[in-house]
């Protein structure tokens, strides 16, 4: 099988050197009314541009802009949106990061493009294969609090998100972004109907053009999922090895139809991993994958590490691949 | 007087409290002197000693606001201490510091990583309970991160897993809460606001905080926040402690909804002002958040403070808020004695 590196999603926007504070800088000043908007975008271009770097200098194959505008994976896509409020702060799944839960007081509508902006400025900056992250409508739904009677349930909130990140999609798509990862780590936390999420990701596949769409689940047993997942009209499954002790060997025994993410390789503990264990499962796949490429990367985005630590994680999995190569 | 309801415990510790004891989470933000002179210090401009003198000027400062406003339950307000888990990092054995993660916006925390065994050798906080105690009457809060969030917000390089790692943690823990209790603190606030993060784990934060409460004479409090408590109602208020200090104005008393179904069973310390705001919350809506907690929580059981520690805010907004809170209490136990 053909191995290639790919980012997860997102990448810690500071670290220790005084160069590498300058986006907290810049927000610091902002929020105190000492410097402009225009000047905290150039320093989150300047910041995206290193990290963009950082994964070039690392080998990946698949790079992203990092999220680095995003301030959580709920309020940046939804706070876009005619129908919606940002509320208070709310833990992340099970992580120590927060974020602003969005509170649906209207009928939701998307008043224009949510991330025209980046896409366009990583296009500028990322030579090779890209990819860009949309929340996925059910995860957005799940953590969102619906406050109008516009709406009776969560799936009727996650139909219309759907229809909403369906345009997003299509707009990528005509940015000739090559890969579109939707990410749904809520299918793991309550799993959706399947038939629903069936023609979810039907009408945001509809748009992809000729982009690689990603669903992407984290932060729970991906083994429980495996086969409604394989089920789904995406291109790439990504999963997250470090919930799923037997996930391996779910693989070896199910196979998979489609092209796999494989995060083994733990985002959110800064211990490194073994690289000849990790080569070492991956081969144990080559039965059931054969020619097919397969997309290694981390559990989950790295921001929940410090910045030289996620940059050695990017770097294990170069070792990955070169341990895998070595014992093909 | 406050009626009698849980605090027995309190009583038979010598501590007798108004009704609506008014308190607070723990951090007040640092003035511009300390942060300055911490960052002096990093860079070897100033001695520990020097540090230490000026610590101490600023918890005097905080104790007195304190005291001056009316508050009921004091903290020192952690001018020496960075983060509430690198804290306690820095002075166990078996942990290296950590480098910058984000935890919302744009804060950042040193999380620690734990690489060798975790040993407690001496106290960590009871120097500065006893300084600070010394500065008032009233009593002081004795304040310690638990072992269930210390686990949790620090990277593990060395523990086989995350039980291991919690009840590792709870064993120097409960040295640490002996040590305040020999000398002499009565309330000791044991923080698990990670308590809610992984359901499934609740029973290792039940067993780990019964390994460092279990059996000592001290009224326990524990101080949960921005978690999803709804998973974890009732069951959560079988950690062993005598009051659950819970953040509620974040989530506009959403919490009730829970309590409404099974009623509270112990002492709630309720956050009645947001700490992520810098808009200052009025005293009218203060009563109202307030009189829809009573209206599900017995007025013998509930304590009021600010949702979370004020050290987000400015020094300005952090008295503030505080200030109101205590107003609030203050008009609300007016009315119950008329």
């Amino acid at each position: 099988m053909k191995l290639k590196l790919a980012n997860h999603s997102h990448y810690p926007k500071i670290g220790e050197t005084d160069e590498q504070h300058k986006l907290r800088r810049a927000y610091h000043l902002f929020d105190r009314q000492k410097i402009t908007a225009d000047q905290v975008l150039e320093a989150q271009k300047e910041t995206i541009q290193e990290v963009i770097q950082e994964q070039q200098k690392a080998g990946l194959d698949v790079v992203t802009d990092g999220l680095i505008r995003w301030n959580d994976p709920l309020s940046h896509v939804m706070k876009g949106l005619e129908g919606v409020e940002i509320g208070g702060l709310l833990r992340f799944f099970d992580t120590n990061f927060y974020f602003r839960q969005p509170k649906i007081v209207g009928p939701l509508l998307r008043k224009s493009s949510l991330l025209k902006d980046e896409v366009s400025f990583l296009k500028k900056v990322a030579k090779g294969e890209s990819k860009v992250v949309l929340t996925g409508p059910y995860t957005l739904a799940l953590l969102s609090r619906i406050e109008t009677p516009a709406y009776k349930s969560l799936e009727e909130v996650a139909e219309v998100l759907t229809e909403i990140l369906a345009e997003e999609v299509k707009e990528l798509a005509e940015a000739r972004i090559s890969h579109i990862q939707i990410e749904e780590p809520g299918y793991a936390l309550v799993q959706p109907d399947w038939n629903w999420a069936q023609k979810s990701l039907a009408t945001l596949a509809s748009n992809k053009g000729k982009a690689k769409l990603w669903l992407t689940t984290y932060f729970g047993d991906a083994v429980p999922l495996y086969g409604k997942l394989q089920e789904l009209p995406v291109d790439v499954v990504g999963l997250d090895g470090t919930y799923s002790p037997k996930l391996l060997a779910h693989i070896q025994k199910e196979g998979s139809d489609k092209e796999l993410a494989l995060g083994w390789v733990d985002g959110r503990n800064t211990k490194l991993e073994n690289s000849k264990e990790v080569a070492k499962a991956l081969h144990a796949l080559d039965r059931v994958l054969k020619d097919g490429v397969c997309y290694v990367t981390t559990s989950c985005g790295l921001e929940y590490l410090p910045r030289d630590k996620a940059f050695k994680k990017l770097q294990l999995l170069e070792d990955i691949k070169r341990e895998y190569q070595r014992g093909a | 007087m406050r009626p009698s309801s849980d605090n027995d415990k309190l009583k038979s510790l010598g501590v007798t409290l108004p009704l609506f004891p008014t308190t607070s989470v723990g951090s007040f933000p640092k003035p511009d002197y300390i942060k300055k002179a911490r960052a002096k210090h990093e860079k070897g401009e100033l001695s520990g000693k020097e540090l230490c003198k000026l610590e101490e000027q600023a918890t005097r400062e905080w104790i007195e606001f304190q005291e001056k406003i009316g508050v009921d339950v004091l903290v020192d307000g952690e001018m020496y201490r960075g983060d509430m888990v690198a804290y306690f990092a820095e002075e166990l054995k078996g942990f290296s510091e950590g480098s910058f993660v984000r935890s919302y916006g744009n804060r950042y925390y040193r999380k620690p990583v734990i690489t060798g065994k975790v040993t407690w050798e001496e106290p960590m906080t009871v120097e500065w309970w006893k300084k600070a105690q010394a500065m008032t009457k009233k009593p002081l809060k004795g304040m310690l991160t638990g072992p269930y969030t210390i686990m949790d917000w620090c990277f593990n390089e060395y523990y086989k897993d995350r039980e291991a790692t919690c009840m590792a943690l709870a064993q120097v823990i409960r040295k640490e809460v002996e040590a305040l209790i020999d000398a002499g603190a009565k309330i000791i606030q044991v923080d698990e606001p990670a308590c809610s993060v992984r359901p499934n784990e609740l029973p290792l934060v039940i067993k780990s905080m019964n390994v460092v409460t279990q059996g000592l004479p001290a009224y326990f409090v524990t101080h949960i926040c921005y978690g999803d408590f709804e998973k974890i109602y009732p069951e959560m208020t079988e950690i062993p402690v005598e009051n659950f200090d819970l953040e509620m104005s974040n989530s506009e008393n959403n919490l009730l909804e829970c309590f409404r179904k099974r009623s509270f069973p112990k002492d709630l310390t309720a956050g009645i002002v947001d700490v992520h705001n810098h808009e200052l919350e009025s005293q009218d809506v203060l009563g109202v958040r307030l009189r829809q907690i009573l209206e599900v929580v017995p007025a013998e059981q509930l304590w009021i403070d600010p949702d979370c520690g004020l050290k987000t805010r400015t020094v300005e907004e952090a008295k503030q808020k505080l200030q109101a809170t205590v107003r609030a209490a203050q008009a609300l136990r007016k009315s119950y004695s008329n």
